[in-house]
C-alpha cells in the first residue's frame, strides 16, 4: 500500500498553495466526464429495460381473453328465420326464413329473394359459412343448394357491397312429398356429398347423395360422374336420427339420434360402412345429445348435452387401430342449458354457442372460454363472421344484434404455449411446435416447451464437448507450457472465436455432418482413444529415463506427443469401419448375414432414428465456437493467479500438477467460473449455428443422434413469415423473453457464486 | 440469414445451370402467347419477396426484364412463400411470389390496412415433385405411402412408413430420411394440404431453407426423401411417378399436370398490391406483362417449371385492367 501525503510532510516542503490546486479545465473536464459516463451507464440500464419492456408488451395480448362489444342492431323483416349469417366485413347480415326467401340487411337492402321453387317450403337448413351456401331441406323430398355470395366494388374509394342469393338446382334425395328433418352438403371441391334425414309418420330414414368430380388445373375435368341416385343409409343408423353432418372432403357423415348417439359412417365411393357408434354423454344420467356441429376443418365434432355439457370429439388414431374413428379431447365448462344456437368461425378454431339468454364464445384447440356474458335477451340464432371479428345474433323480435369482436390471439395462453395440448389428429395431448401451415384451417401449434428443450439439448452437447477441452487447455496453457509458445497459442485460440458463425455453420452442415454420418464408429473411437492416448503418453514419459526427458525443457514436452497424437487420431479414423464390421451389426433380412452400419445398429438398438443432422455435429461445431471464449478467458484468470503461490508451492516441495490443482485452479475459480458461464452464455444464444447444422426438428427426445431447435434458431427461421402483430410474431417475442430469462437467470447464479468464490479464496 | 441465402442461392443457381440444357427439349411456349412489346415510361425499383420455388425463376425474369429497360433495378429475396404477405402488407416488396394462395387470414392483414385485397395473378405451372436420391430402387410412390412416411396425422389412413423395407423389400432396415422445407415455404403449406391431407408432418422431416438445400440433402443420403417444385430437380436425384392408386403412377409432365392426373401440380403466383379501379404502377404493370409474355413463358421452361396457356394469360392480363 502506498502511504498518502500527509499534512506533515506538505508543511515541512511548504510550496506555494496554488500548487495544489487543481487547474480548473482539468476541474470542468472531470465533471463533464463523470456526467457523460454517469449518462452513459444509466442509458445502458435504460436500455435494457426498454428493451426487455418492449418485449414484455409484444407478448402481454397472447393472454389477454376476447373483448365483445356491441354494435347496433338491424330489424329484420317479420316472418320465422331459420337461419343467418354476414358477410366478412359485417356490413350486410342475412335473413333465411321459413317461406323460403332470403332478405339482406343493412345498406341498399334490396326486399327478400325468393331462393326456392313454386310451391316448396324450407324444412330445415344448414349454413356453411366455409362455402358460403345455405343447405335447405324442402316438405318435398329435395335440397336446394343456395349460394350466398358477397362482392365488394370500389367506387370513389369507397367499399360498396353487393350481396345476393341464388338457388341452384333442386336435388332430390326422397320420394316426393316427403319432408325433410335435417340436412347437410360436404363440398372438397371436387367431390360432393350431401345427406339428409328424411321424416314420414313415425318413421326416419337417412339419405345420402353422392355426386363425383375430378378437377384439372384446366378446371372441372368432367360434370357429375357416376350415378346420381340416393343411397339409404337407414340401416346403419340404429335408433332415431335428429341430426346430421358431413364434412368439407366430402368422405363422411355423422348423425347423431335421439338415443344419445352418434353414428360415424365413411364413404368410399357409393358404398358407406359405419365405422363407429359412440355416445359423446354415454357417462351422464341422461345420455342425449342437444346439439352437434363441426369446428373448422370438419374433424372435430362440438357437442352439447341437454344439461349444458360441452365436449370436443375429434379424429384420430386409436392405440392399435388402424382407421380413425373418433373420440373426446376436449371438455370445456359446461353452459347452464343445451346449445340452441353455433357458429364457428372459419379464421381458426373459435366457436360460438348460445343458451337461454347466455352468449359464449369458446376456442376449440385449448378448451378455453374466451368471453361469455349474460345478454339482456334471448337469442335465437348466432353466427361470425368470415374475419372473426364480428358476431351477430337474432333476438325474438327479429332484431339483428351486431356485436364487434377483438380477439387476436385466441389461439395462444398459457395453456398453449407452456402445457400439454390435444391437438386435432394426434392420439394423446402432447408438447408441439408446428406453428404455420399453407391452409387456413391448420391448427397452430406454438409448444415453447419443445423450443426451450432443444435449447438446452443443444447447449448440453456443446458444453459436454468444449468445456474439458477449454479448461484442460486453458489449465496446461497457463500452467505447462513455455510462456513462449503460449504467446503463440493464446492469440491462434483467439482467432478462432472471430470466425463467422455461419461459416462454421456451413461447415457443419455441408462438411462435418455428411463425414459424420458414415463414420460414428471412427468418431467414437477417437473420443475414447485420444483421452486414453494422452493418458498413457504421459504415463510412459514420466517413465523414461532421465536422460530422454531432460532432451526437452519443460513445457516441451508436448512435441514428443504430437505425432503419436496424429497416428492415434489417424488410426482410430482408419479403424472405425473395422470396428463397425465387427460391433455393430445388424441381421440381414435377406440371406442370413450381417450388415455392417451403425446407423441401422442404434435404430435397431436404441429405438430412436438416425439422423444426418444431429446434436453430435452440434455439439462439435457449437463446441468449436465456445471453447476459444472459456479457454481465453478461463486462461486469463489462472495466469493472473500471483506469482508468489506458485513459486510457494513449489518451494514446498509439490510438483507441478499439485501446484495447478491444489493451489492456481482454486484461486482462479471464479475466473474459470465466470469462463464457463460466458461460454454458456453464447451457446444458448447460438443461432446460426445451430440453424444450418440441424434439421431444426422441435422434437423432445435427448437423443445425441436426434436434431433439435432452439429458442434463437426457431426465431431467425420464423420471424420472416410473421406478420407483424400476429400471433406467431408475438410468440416469437416470447421466446425472446425466454432466451433473455435464461441468460439473465444464468449470469445471475453465475455472479452470485463467483462472488462467492472469491470471498473463498481470496489471494490478498 | 442474407448471407446464408446467398449462398444456398449461388448454389442453386450453378445447379439449376447445369441441369437447364436437357429440360428444355420437349416443351414450347403456347404459340397464342403474345412477344412482349416495351413500353415507355418504365424506371425505378422494384423489390420482389416470397417463394423460394420462385426464386431463380424470378431472377431470370428479372434479367430478362432489366435487358429490355436498363434503368430497371429489381431485388429478389425468396425465403419462403410466407414471407410475402408480410412484405406486400407493409409495403417493403411490390411483387410477392408465392407458390401456394394466400391464406384468408393473410388477405384479412392486407386488406386491413388497405381496405381491398391484393390480387393475384398466375405465372407458371409446377407439377411438385417427390424425389429421392438416384440409387433408390423405387420407382413410384402412391400419395397414401408419402402420407405414411411423412405425416404423423396419416390423414390418408394407410401405414406408418418408418423403413424403406416396407415398400422396397431389398432396403429392409433402411430407414427413411425425410426432408423437407421449412414452414414459410408454400410448398411446404401445398405438400401439408395436398399430400397429406392436411395432417401434420413428423417432426423428424429435416426443415431446410430453401429447396435447393432439400435437393442436395437427398443426393447426399441414399435414403433421404423430399420434395420440391420441378424446377430444382437436378440428375443425383430422381423425381417419382406419384398417383392416387399403386396402378395409375404417372410422371410429373406437363400433359400430365394440365389434366390433373399429375396429384401435385399447382399454379406458381405472383401477388402485387393492385388498387381495385386504378391501373397498376408502370413498373409493376410491365413487370406482370413480361411475366405473362412468349419471353417471361420461355423463361419459365428454361428453369424447369412448366408454361401457362394462351387461355391462363389472356386471363391474367384482364385481371391488369380491372
Amino acid at each position: 500500500m502506498e502511504r498518502d501525503v500527509t499534512n506533515e510532510d506538505r508543511a515541512g516542503m511548504a510550496p506555494p498553495a496554488e500548487r495544489f490546486r487543481t487547474v480548473r479545465s482539468t476541474l470542468i473536464v472531470d465533471r463533464v466526464m463523470t456526467g457523460i459516463i454517469k449518462i452513459g451507464g444509466l442509458g445502458i440500464i435504460v436500455t435494457v429495460f426498454a428493451i426487455f419492456g418492449f418485449i414484455v408488451w409484444q407478448i402481454v395480448p397472447l393472454f389477454r381473453g376476447a373483448s365483445v362489444a356491441e354494435a347496433g342492431t338491424m330489424q329484420a323483416p317479420p316472418g320465422k328465420a331459420m337461419a343467418i349469417g354476414i358477410d366478412e366485413w359485417g356490413e350486410r347480415p342475412f335473413v333465411a326464413y321459413a317461406d323460403g326467401t332470403v332478405a339482406f340487411l343493412g345498406a341498399g337492402s334490396d326486399g327478400r329473394t325468393t331462393v326456392l321453387p313454386e310451391g316448396v317450403r324450407p324444412t330445415c337448413v344448414h349454413y356453411d359459412l366455409r362455402t358460403q351456401s345455405l343447405a335447405m331441406g324442402t316438405d318435398d323430398g329435395t335440397i336446394v343448394r343456395v349460394g350466398i355470395s358477397y362482392s365488394a366494388e370500389f367506387a370513389d374509394g369507397k367499399r360498396v357491397i353487393t350481396a345476393s342469393a341464388s338457388g341452384d338446382e333442386a336435388l332430390r334425395i326422397g320420394p316426393k312429398g316427403v319432408p325433410l328433418v335435417a340436412v347437410a352438403i360436404g363440398d372438397s371441391g371436387g367431390d360432393k356429398l350431401a345427406a339428409a334425414i328424411l321424416g314420414t309418420t313415425g318413421k326416419r330414414s337417412v339419405m345420402a347423395l353422392v355426386l363425383e368430380h375430378e378437377e384439372g388445373l384446366l378446371g372441372s375435368a368432367g360434370a357429375a360422374s357416376g350415378s346420381t341416385e340416393p343411397i339409404d343409409l337407414t340401416s346403419l343408423v340404429p335408433g332415431t336420427p335428429e341430426r346430421l353432418l358431413v364434412d368439407d372432403r366430402a368422405e363422411s357423415i355423422l348423425v347423431m339420434t335421439r338415443e344419445g348417439d352418434v353414428c360415424y359412417l365413411f364413404r368410399q365411393g357409393h358404398a358407406f360402412e359405419r365405422r363407429q357408434i359412440f355416445a359423446p354423454f354415454g357417462d351422464l344420467p341422461v345420455r342425449a345429445i342437444a346439439s352437434m356441429d363441426y369446428l373448422l376443418g370438419d374433424v372435430s365434432a362440438v357437442l352439447t348435452s341437454p344439461t349444458g355439457e360441452n365436449r370436443i370429439f375429434s379424429l384420430y388414431y386409436h392405440p392399435g387401430a388402424d382407421k380413425r374413428t373418433f373420440g373426446q379431447t376436449k371438455e370445456l365448462a359446461a353452459l347452464p342449458g343445451p346449445a340452441l344456437g353455433y357458429a364457428a368461425s372459419t379464421r381458426n378454431k373459435a366457436f360460438a354457442v348460445i343458451s337461454g339468454s347466455i352468449a359464449s364464445l369458446r376456442y376449440g384447440t385449448t378448451a378455453q372460454v374466451r368471453w361469455q356474458k349474460a345478454l339482456p335477451f334471448e337469442p335465437s340464432a348466432v353466427t361470425i363472421n368470415g374475419k372473426y371479428d364480428r358476431m351477430a345474433l337474432l333476438d325474438g323480435e327479429n332484431r339483428l344484434h351486431l356485436m364487434t369482436v377483438h380477439d387476436p390471439h385466441p389461439e395462444a395462453g398459457i395453456r398453449a404455449l407452456f402445457g400439454k395440448v390435444w391437438y386435432e389428429g394426434a392420439p394423446e395431448a402432447k408438447f408441439e411446435w408446428q406453428s404455420t401451415g399453407g391452409s387456413d384451417d391448420f391448427e397452430p401449434k406454438l409448444s415453447m416447451v419443445n423450443l426451450l428443450f432443444g435449447t438446452i439439448k443443444g447447449t448440453f452437447y456443446a458444453m459436454l464437448f468444449a468445456v474439458p477441452i477449454a479448461i484442460l487447455g486453458a489449465v496446461y496453457t497457463a500452467e505447462f507450457m513455455r510462456p513462449s509458445y503460449r504467446s503463440v497459442i493464446k492469440p491462434t485460440v483467439e482467432i478462432m472465436a472471430s470466425l463467422p458463425s455461419v461459416v462454421l455453420g456451413f461447415l457443419a452442415a455441408q462438411w462435418l455432418a455428411p463425414l459424420i454420418e458414415n463414420r460414428v464408429p471412427s468418431v467414437l473411437l477417437l473420443i475414447i482413444l485420444l483421452p486414453a492416448s494422452a493418458f498413457t503418453v504421459g504415463w510412459g514419459w514420466s517413465r523414461m529415463p532421465m536422460r530422454w526427458r531432460s532432451r526437452l525443457k519443460p513445457g516441451q514436452e508436448f512435441i514428443a506427443f504430437l505425432p503419436i497424437l496424429a497416428l492415434v487420431a489417424w488410426g482410430a479414423w482408419l479403424l472405425g469401419p473395422l470396428v463397425e464390421r465387427a460391433v455393430f451389426t445388424v441381421p440381414d433380412p435377406h440371406g442370413g448375414g450381417r450388415i455392417a452400419d451403425f446407423r441401422m445398429w442404434w435404430e435397431s438398438f436404441s429405438g430412436a432414428k438416425f439422423e444426418q443432422r444431429n446434436s453430435l455435429v452440434v455439439g462439435f461445431m457449437m463446441g468449436f465456437a465456445v471453447i476459444p471464449i472459456i479457454f481465453t478467458i478461463a486462461e486469463d484468470a489462472l495466469s493472473n493467479v500471483p506469482r508468489a503461490l506458485r513459486s510457494g508451492s513449489l518451494a514446498l516441495g509439490a510438483s507441478r500438477w499439485q501446484t495447478a490443482m491444489s493451489v492456481v485452479v482454486p484461486t482462479a475459480s471464479a475466473g474459470v467460473f465466470s469462463a464457463l458461464m460466458i461460454g454458456l452464455g453464447r451457446a444458448i444464444g447460438e443461432t446460426m449455428i445451430v440453424v444450418m447444422a440441424t434439421g431444426n426438428t422441435p422434437i423432445m427426445d435427448f437423443d445425441i443422434f436426434n436434431g433439435l431447435r432452439t429458442l434463437s434458431a426457431n426465431i431467425a427461421v420464423e420471424l420472416p413469415e410473421a406478420s407483424e402483430g400476429g400471433t406467431l410474431y408475438r410468440t416469437l417475442f416470447l421466446g425472446a423473453l425466454l432466451l433473455f430469462l435464461m441468460t439473465f437467470v444464468i449470469n445471475t447464479v453465475a455472479e452470485v457464486l463467483r462472488q462467492h468464490l472469491r470471498e473463498k479464496y481470496k489471494t490478498s | 440469414m442474407s448471407f446464408m441465402n446467398a449462398l444456398s442461392q449461388s448454389c442453386a443457381l450453378v445447379i439449376a445451370a447445369a441441369i437447364a440444357a436437357p429440360s428444355v427439349f420437349a416443351l414450347e411456349v403456347d404459340a397464342g402467347i403474345k412477344p412482349y412489346e416495351q413500353a415507355s415510361g418504365v424506371s425505378g425499383n422494384l423489390n420482389s419477396i416470397g417463394s423460394d420455388t420462385l426464386n431463380n425463376v424470378m431472377t431470370f425474369w428479372a434479367e430478362g426484364f432489366q435487358s429490355v429497360y436498363p434503368n430497371v433495378k429489381i431485388q429478389i429475396e425468396g425465403k419462403g412463400s410466407t414471407t410475402a404477405p408480410p412484405a406486400l402488407t407493409a409495403g417493403t416488396a411490390q411483387l410477392g411470389p408465392m407458390s401456394r394462395q394466400m391464406k384468408k387470414e393473410e388477405i384479412d392483414a392486407f386488406e386491413k390496412k388497405y381496405g381491398y385485397k391484393p390480387t393475384e395473378f398466375r405465372v407458371a405451372i409446377d407439377g411438385l415433385a417427390v424425389f429421392v436420391h438416384k440409387d433408390n430402387p423405387i420407382t413410384g410412390l402412391t400419395l397414401q405411402q408419402i402420407d405414411g412416411m411423412f405425416s404423423s396425422t396419416l390423414k390418408r389412413e394407410g401405414k406408418d412408413i418408418g423403413d424403406w423395407g416396407d415398400i422396397i423389400p431389398a432396403w429392409k432396415g433402411k430407414s427413411v430420411s425425410l426432408y423437407g422445407r421449412n414452414s414459410a415455404s408454400g410448398t411446404y403449406g401445398y405438400f401439408k394440404e395436398h399430400a397429406l391431407k392436411k395432417g401434420d408432418y413428423k417432426s423428424s422431416v429435416k426443415e431446410q431453407p430453401g429447396s435447393s438445400a432439400v435437393v442436395q440433402g437427398v443426393a447426399s443420403d441414399v435414403t433421404g426423401i423430399g420434395y420440391s417444385g420441378i424446377g430444382y430437380v437436378t440428375s443425383s436425384v430422381k423425381a417419382l411417378p406419384l398417383g392416387e392408386k399403386a396402378d395409375a403412377l404417372v410422371e410429373p409432365t406437363y400433359e400430365n399436370c394440365l389434366s390433373g392426373k399429375y396429384p401435385l401440380a399447382r399454379f406458381l403466383y405472383v401477388y402485387v398490391n393492385k388498387k381495385p379501379g386504378q391501373p397498376l404502377d408502370a413498373l409493376t404493370g410491365a413487370f406482370i406483362t413480361y411475366i405473362q409474355s412468349k419471353e417471361g413463358q420461355e423463361i419459365v421452361i428454361k428453369d424447369g417449371y412448366f408454361p401457362l396457356t394462351a387461355k391462363f394469360v389472356d386471363e391474367e392480363l384482364a385481371k391488369l385492367a380491372k
